[in-house]
């Protein structure tokens, strides 16, 4: 498939080590895939690690290029904990617990001082991971860090600050459904999980309105505690002088039993089938697939080649080059085997014109199954590896984003060679082996196709898919439901 | 909303922190022993930064082109081409160039036939226009055969490039990886190969992408309709009027003849200049960069729009029924850089909306409860005379109007009252701060040094820029404001459900007038 690089190289680099340095290129020029590289030596930065009396693991990352100190701390508080009557409630908690004031200061006075610093700090809810970061420059990082400890350790809540945050997450929510992308995006997660999944399920104007003061407290008292979280600093500090200022700093935020509510394990209950929120755009967005696999799924580095080849790799995958740079369907084409700490979701997505909705979904679906029929070639394969291995340096590329990705390792319990063995891992992984993953992950016969388009003008009727009548999607139904559930 | 490409200023501070300089007269001096410029005799500028401890590198390459540049009636043609950048050279993409080329010029030519049928209409003959669509089938099969697919991107993505990517702004076009630092000579050879012969091919499938593109992000996305509504109302004449992505009719008649006139017209080594910053060694990198660039011709001096924007007479404004919550965008003509009233508009920018002590959030977001979301930015390039813009999402019950009026308010007593030194003070270490984030990143470095570069001529503007931002005083802000603040500066946009049909705006009733807004991580 590709032109006979190899043939010409001997010639090449014969022209290459001859011609002078500075001369000018011969026309046309070397074959680009003729140049050698001198190998590249990785080093990884080595954190030092603490453990503060009160529990709290720490990570210290030295670097004095810049005079700017970073910290992030992760806890294991999320979403997918909140009280089944409550989604919304970790949210809201991490964004009170930044906007609402501390036991010292007002929310303006905390304000006030970290703007004219400046400093940012930034806190937020995910899934399964409550995460929270403060950058400043050094000679402002200790007063930052005491207000950001105080954010953490003993939050104000104030009501009239509480009643804005939740004026506008209601706000977020009448709007909810005002991008067509949004809308599929959303929604093909609520249905391949289940609306009343903890993976899936969104707050709604009621459940917001329900969550009071209380229950934010009683979410801090849950989670928020040393012993249930990571933090590491990078920056321009020493050690020394950094795990003091740690001590002190967060001296007297106590130890306590954390004991997260049971997640139900996700179910493997697909609506497969063609799904449709009828809208009237011009061009109909796309989200087909199924559930996808755990972090820690023993396939874990022949799917990271998989989806690479399938539709993460860019221009080079088959979903890009065929739905995009091929027929011109899509500007935006692709996804993949979603890995996640439960399952996943495996996904790919396509936003095309009206007229060829039915056409891109077609040529999505045959590139599945080819996929699963007869696998990568042994080129692709290759070509995806070598991606994979070379660009692996940029996993150490800015300390500030090697620390972020090292707690997170942590805390989620990588195995700690992990980034080590990253490119063995990916090394060893055989033509055979992705194709056995395609065949085990992806299932198409058990497809959820969902549309957000105007059906009313697509070239091709969605029943000609052959996968029954599209089953028509309202776009609120459920959520009221699941709240209460 | 499209944002300042990135924040403009401050570099300068924080390289000097860098290198430990000791005062601010010695900045310029430590700093261009830092930045190796290097210019070739085709007038090609590269400027190269040595730093950071990973073996990798960041490239951008800016060319000073974007869609103020596009010929009347082929708008879209500058980011199209971006697109079509990818597609190779006759050595990269193609089993036989020769074939290829002949394949190419038939393709245009039915191309342009079926193009003049189609605009009869209805008079179009109907067994032509099949003949036509069945020989351009036939064509693009042939072609296909002929095509390694992506190889371009192939080549980078294979040897670990990281962020492949272009841009296309209404100024410049940007195209900016990230390689291993083994890799410089392989990213010489690319560029200058795709500067030197770029093939475009597959064109017209290339065109379906980027009508996609203009679905996604302007035809049904509510606020990418509005801004692109925001710009035709208050530009009538100057070309930042027209959307970057093009005209959907003016695209469905675009050429790869237009395609490549348009290249021969700016794509010259003349127009461009490429940053490169990271673990390379500068005397290394510029015997590289002599060797693959040093051979390409330099071009005419590229042609500039002359059409200037007349004078706003009065107050405009425009309503974009789409279904979706309300939106509200208010813009002011402004002067650009060099005028001294750019710098003092960043200042303003801050003190309006960043962060949460800033005037607008506060007031409209934590205090009457009037809008969940504020933002301005100045807009929608820096080469031409631009605007100063505000946006809010109001809060049910709240309407465009509620906020339209408290907006205008906060802007009145900008021009009313000097600021207090103190949040002057504050906006001041802000913005000085916000420039020292993006070094932590080589590509924010090599973006903001390529960026005064191409824009103003000298990447050290930076230090310019920042000192007049540093400088900026309560005065300048309230001069400012009350110049540009004024009704007949005024362009407000509002977007409303189809059914709310076209709402009253607070500007309607003149009593509230104011006299005077990396590539992510393994897991």
């Amino acid at each position: 498939m590709r032109r006979a690089a190899a043939a010409l190289a001997p010639a090449v680099l014969a022209l290459l080590s001859t011609a002078a340095w500075g001369a000018p290129v011969p026309v046309p020029p070397p074959d680009p895939r003729a140049l050698t590289y001198p190998p590249l030596s990785i080093a990884f930065p080595k954190p030092q690690k603490l453990l503060l009396p009160n529990g709290l693991l720490v990570y210290l990352f030295e670097d004095h290029e810049l005079p700017l100190i970073d910290a992030a701390i992760d806890f294991k508080a999320g979403g997918v904990f909140d009280p089944p009557a409550k989604p919304g409630l970790a949210s809201l908690a991490a964004s009170l617990m930044r906007a609402g004031g501390t036991d010292q200061q007002t929310p303006d006075q905390v304000d006030e001082v970290l703007e004219f610093m400046p400093a940012q700090v930034s806190l937020g809810a995910g899934d399964d991971m409550l995460t929270g970061s403060v950058s400043a420059v050094k000679d402002k990082f200790p007063e930052a860090l005491r207000i950001f400890a105080a954010m953490l350790r003993a939050p104000r809540f104030d009501s009239s600050r509480l009643e804005v945050e939740k004026a506008r997450a209601i706000e977020d929510i009448r709007r909810r459904w005002d991008d067509p992308g949004d809308v599929a995006e959303l929604n093909f997660r609520r249905l391949v999980y289940g609306t009343s999944s903890p993976w899936a399920r969104l707050p709604t104007e009621d459940s917001v309105t329900r969550i009071g003061r209380d229950d934010l407290v009683g979410f801090h008292r849950l989670y928020i505690h040393p012993n249930n979280a990571v933090l590491g600093v990078a920056g321009d500090f020493d050690g020394k002088g950094m795990k003091k200022l740690l001590e002190e700093t967060f001296r007297g935020w106590s130890q306590a039993k954390v004991t997260p509510p049971q997640v139900p394990k996700i179910k493997d209950e697909i609506p497969a089938g063609v799904h449709l929120v009828a809208r009237p755009v011009t061009q109909s967005h796309v989200e087909i697939g199924h559930l996808g696999v755990n972090r820690f799924d023993p396939d874990k580095f022949a799917i990271k080649i998989l989806n690479f080849i399938l539709g993460e790799g860019g221009f080079t995958s088959r979903l890009v080059k065929e739905v995009r740079s091929n027929r011109g369907l899509a500007y935006s084409v692709g996804g993949g085997i979603g890995l996640d700490s439960d399952r996943g979701l495996f996904q790919i997505s396509c936003s095309t014109k009206a007229a060829s909705t039915v056409e891109a979904i077609d040529l999505i679906r045959t590139i599945l199954r080819q996929m699963r029929e007869q696998g990568p070639t042994e080129q692709e394969v290759k070509e995806a590896k070598e991606a994979g291995i070379n660009s692996f340096v940029f996993s150490v590329d800015g300390t500030v984003r090697f620390m972020q990705t090292f707690l997170y390792y942590d805390f989620y319990n990588y195995p700690p060679d992990f980034l080590q063995s990253y490119r063995d891992n990916l090394a060893k992984v055989t033509r055979e082996q992705v194709h056995a993953a395609a065949r085990k992950h992806i299932n198409p016969d058990r497809l959820v196709v969902l549309v957000v388009g105007n059906d009313a003008v697509f070239a091709r009727p969605l029943q000609s898919l052959g996968l029954g009548p599209p089953k028509p999607l309202k776009l609120d139904e459920g959520t009221a439901a699941a709240a209460n559930r | 909303m499209r944002r300042r490409p990135f924040p403009v200023a401050g570099i300068l501070a924080v390289l000097a922190i860098v290198l430990a300089v000791p005062g601010p007269d010695c900045r310029a001096q430590a700093l261009e022993g830092k930045v190796k410029r290097i210019t070739l005799d085709n007038g090609m500028r590269f400027l190269v930064v040595r730093r950071g401890t990973a073996p990798v590198f960041a490239a951008n390459l800016r060319f000073r082109v974007g869609s103020v540049d596009d010929p009347g009636g082929e708008s879209g043609l500058a980011h199209l081409f971006e697109h079509l950048a990818f597609k190779g050279t006759s050595t990269i993409g193609t089993r036989d160039p020769k074939k290829e080329a002949e394949i190419l010029d038939a393709m245009d030519r039915t191309v342009i036939d079926l193009l003049r049928e189609e605009d009869r209409g209805g008079a179009a003959d109907p067994k032509r226009l099949e003949s036509l669509r069945s020989d351009l089938e036939a064509l693009t099969k042939s072609l296909q055969e002929l095509t390694v697919k992506d190889e371009f991107s192939q080549i980078l993505t294979g040897n670990g490039a990281a962020g492949l990517n272009a841009s296309t702004s209404t100024d410049l076009t940007s195209y900016v990886v990230a390689l291993p630092s083994n890799r410089l000579e392989l990213w010489c050879l690319m560029e200058s190969a795709r500067l030197r012969d770029p093939v475009l091919r597959e064109f017209y499938s290339e065109r379906d992408v980027v009508m996609e593109e203009r679905r996604m992000r302007i035809d049904n996305q509510p606020q990418g309709k509005l801004y692109e509504q925001l710009l035709l109302s208050a530009f009538e004449a100057h070309p930042y009027r027209v959307p970057t992505v093009g005209w959907m009719s003016d695209l469905e008649h675009l050429t790869r003849p237009q395609a490549a006139e348009f290249r021969r017209g700016f794509y010259a080594p003349n127009n461009a200049v490429a940053t490169l910053v990271g673990d390379i060694d500068p005397a290394a990198a510029e015997r590289l960069i002599r060797r693959y660039f040093d051979g390409l011709p330099a071009g005419p001096p590229p042609r500039l729009p002359v059409t200037t924007e007349p004078p706003q007479t009065g107050e405009r404004r425009a309503v974009v029924e789409f279904d979706a919550g309300p939106d509200l965008m208010i813009a002011f003509h402004k002067a650009v850089w060099p005028s001294p009233d750019d710098p003092v508009f960043q200042v303003v920018d801050s003190l309006l909306t960043s962060g949460r002590t800033s005037r607008l959030f506060r007031r409209l977001v934590l205090e009457t409860q009037l809008a969940s979301e504020v933002y301005s930015a100045q807009a929608p390039g820096d080469r031409y005379p631009n605007l100063f813009v505000i946006g809010a999402t109001p809060r049910a019950p709240h309407t465009p109007a509620e906020v339209e009026t408290a907006i205008l308010q906060e802007l009145a007593r900008l021009a009313a009252e000097p600021v207090p030194e103190r949040e002057l003070q504050k906006v001041k270490n802000q913005l000085q701060a916000s420039f020292l984030y993006p070094l932590r990143s080589n590509s924010g470095l090599a973006a903001q040094l390529s960026y005064y570069e191409i824009e103003t001529g000298d990447w050290k503007n930076l230090n310019v820029y920042a000192a007049a931002l540093q400088a900026t005083t309560a005065a300048q802000v309230q001069d400012a404001a009350r110049r540009t603040f004024v009704p007949s500066n005024r362009t407000v946009a509002v977007l409303a459900r189809p059914s709310a049909g076209g709402e009253k705006g607070a500007g309607d009733d003149a009593t509230g007038m104011p006299p005077a807004t990396t590539p992510g991580a393994i897991r």
